[in-house]
């Protein structure tokens, strides 16, 4: 395609043809992997349909919604019972203990006295086209026909369309989706036309909306490259959403917490100490 | 998988119409599905769920701007009606990477376990890969299967409609002229395992490139409802011929097609 300058440049479609089927996500069922702790997997034998049963189940995506778990959920009197693996890459930084929020994991957590109400902390990017497997694998482990749901996620504002220039918005905000049976009302406004959601948030959303399970999906749109304290403290409110009430646990070192995670996160991002 | 919205109620397609759009150059194909499901307030009827589409999530794209509710919409939704016999998918989302075969696999066998009458495709072609008899004169095109085309071949080439069919292109395979359809999506392929699974199917496209696509998608959807007579934009008059009872109508645009160059510029730049 020519300019109006006479450059050249190549045409960029959303529409693929035909003959790019030969490519590189064959084996999507087998890149991701769930493994259950050997109690998990005995308790999952027991049962009629070989399945965890789950009231309370909250999906936390990406480094800001796992930092606003860990410090208010799961930081206290839980136990990991399961964790995912979605491949890793050479340059991905992990500790060896894996258990630094800045490791690349998802690990799934059981409260220690309320063994139905589940987290899964998964703390980096999937990538959308593993999504279904992830959803798949793991909700066919659990049942939650009589429970709650609730996704975690967060993006940048410059995926935010509106009528309103961004800076007007106040960013960091939330937006919120729910299925047709979640009969509350969300502690976010509801997610405009023509904003969507997409990856594993979206994954998971529908495949709650298809089952009919009570879910619901807040998402906080973010103007930060990097994970900072305005981004946490605006899940901060959420913890008095369901299940997340029933779920979480007092953090009196909560602010220490947070800061202690935006630190971790910021040390290999300024430029300039 | 198709699931249907409410399972209770069982349903069939058999003698029904399939309209799927391709993820075609400018999503025309995907815009004309829009405006025929938005302009005839089509009902969700099902999803379909299956790993070769993208994930995705969104508020109701038909719903009035104004509204303040959530009516969730997923990647890849199923619309019908009974009315006119007619079932529209809308897919959202891009498909995986070398899933689109699988997604092929599963429409077809879709098509013949339903029992669909026929199967119309919506596409569109990459502009710049026009002939030069193609420039000019109208940017629509269709192409058939055999029995289709026989079917319809008077509709066709009636003055009303002046379809023209794909011109073929003559490659060293085919050296007499074979479907040629660049960015056309899957339309090529699906069109090609339709007709070796004698399942009536029909390509409809227009000629476009990326941009402001919702005048392709107009055209597109103009023209199909040209010849499926779906929707009556004419106004009804009453018996004396004068009052009018129905004004005349145009293609409702769903306000999911806002903002489609993202949000305004801040002003606060040029201060």
């Amino acid at each position: 395609m020519a300019t109006f300058f006479g450059e050249i440049l190549p045409v960029i479609s959303r529409a693929v043809d035909d003959d790019d089927d030969d490519e590189s996500f064959e084996n999507l069922e087998t890149y991701v992997k769930i493994k259950w702790k050997k109690e998990a997997q005995e308790e999952m034998e027991l049962t009629k349909d070989k399945k965890l049963q789950a009231n309370a189940f909250v999906l936390a995506v990406g480094p800001a919604a796992t930092g606003f778990t860990q410090t208010y959920v799961t930081h206290k009197n839980y136990e990991i019972i399961g964790a995912m693996f979605c491949g890793m890459k050479e340059d991905d930084v992990n500790t060896f203990g894996q258990m630094s929020p800045t490791d690349k994991t998802c690990y799934i957590y059981r409260k220690c006295d309320y063994p139905s109400a589940l987290v899964c902390e998964c703390n980096y990017d999937i990538r959308p086209e593993y999504a279904h497997s992830f959803v798949n694998q793991l909700m066919s482990c659990l049942n939650l026909c009589e429970g709650h749901v609730v996704i975690f996620g967060s993006t940048f504002t410059s995926e935010y369309k509106s009528d309103v220039p961004t800076s007007d918005m106040n960013p960091p905000f939330m937006r919120a989706l729910k299925t047709a049976s979640f009969l509350g009302t969300p502690m976010a406004p509801y997610l405009e036309q023509p904003n969507v959601a997409t990856g594993l948030p979206a994954q998971m959303l529908t495949y709650c909306h298809i089952h009919k399970l009570n879910a619901v999906l807040y998402m906080c749109y973010t103007d930060s490259i990097h994970l900072d304290f305005a981004t946490l403290k605006t899940f901060q409110p959420l913890i008095e959403s369901t299940p997340v009430k029933y779920m979480r646990e007092e953090n009196k070192k909560a602010s220490e917490t947070l800061k202690k995670i935006v630190d971790l996160h910021t040390k290999h991002s300024t430029l300039y100490m | 998988m198709y699931i249907p919205a409410d399972k209770k109620k069982s349903k069939s397609f058999e003698g029904y119409t399939l309209i799927v759009p391709a993820v075609s150059v400018g999503n025309v194909g995907q815009l004309a599905a829009d405006l025929l499901i938005s302009t005839m307030w089509l009902e969700r009827c099902g999803f379909i769920y299956h790993d070769s589409i993208l994930p995705l999530v969104g508020n109701d794209p038909y719903a009035h701007p104004e509204a303040d509710v959530c009516k969730l919409v997923t990647a890849c939704e199923v619309y019908e009606s009974k009315l006119h016999q007619l079932v529209i998918i809308q897919q959202r989302a891009p498909f995986v990477k070398g899933k689109m075969s699988s997604f092929r696999r599963w429409l077809t066998s879709w098509v013949k376990e339903n029992k669909f009458e026929k199967l119309v495709i919506l596409s569109s072609m990459h502009a710049h890969e026009r002939l030069d008899i193609q420039l000019q004169g109208p940017q629509f095109r269709y192409i058939s299967t055999p029995d289709l085309e026989a079917e319809n071949k008077e509709r066709f080439t009636h003055d009303v409609l002046k379809w023209i069919p794909l011109e073929g292109r003559p490659s060293l395979e085919d050296p007499e002229g074979s479907l040629y359809l660049p960015g056309g999506g899957i339309a090529k392929s699906l069109f090609e395992d339709c007709s070796k699974e004698n399942i009536p199917a029909i390509v409809v496209l227009v000629f476009c490139a990326e941009g402001d696509n919702a005048q392709d998608a107009v055209k597109l959807a103009y023209n199909l409802n040209l010849w499926m007579d779906l929707i009556d934009f004419k106004p009804k008059y009453d018996l004396d011929g004068k009052t009018i009872i129905k004004p005349a109508s145009t293609w409702r645009v769903p306000s999911s097609w806002r903002l489609l160059f993202g949000t305004a510029v801040d002003q606060t730049l040029f201060h």
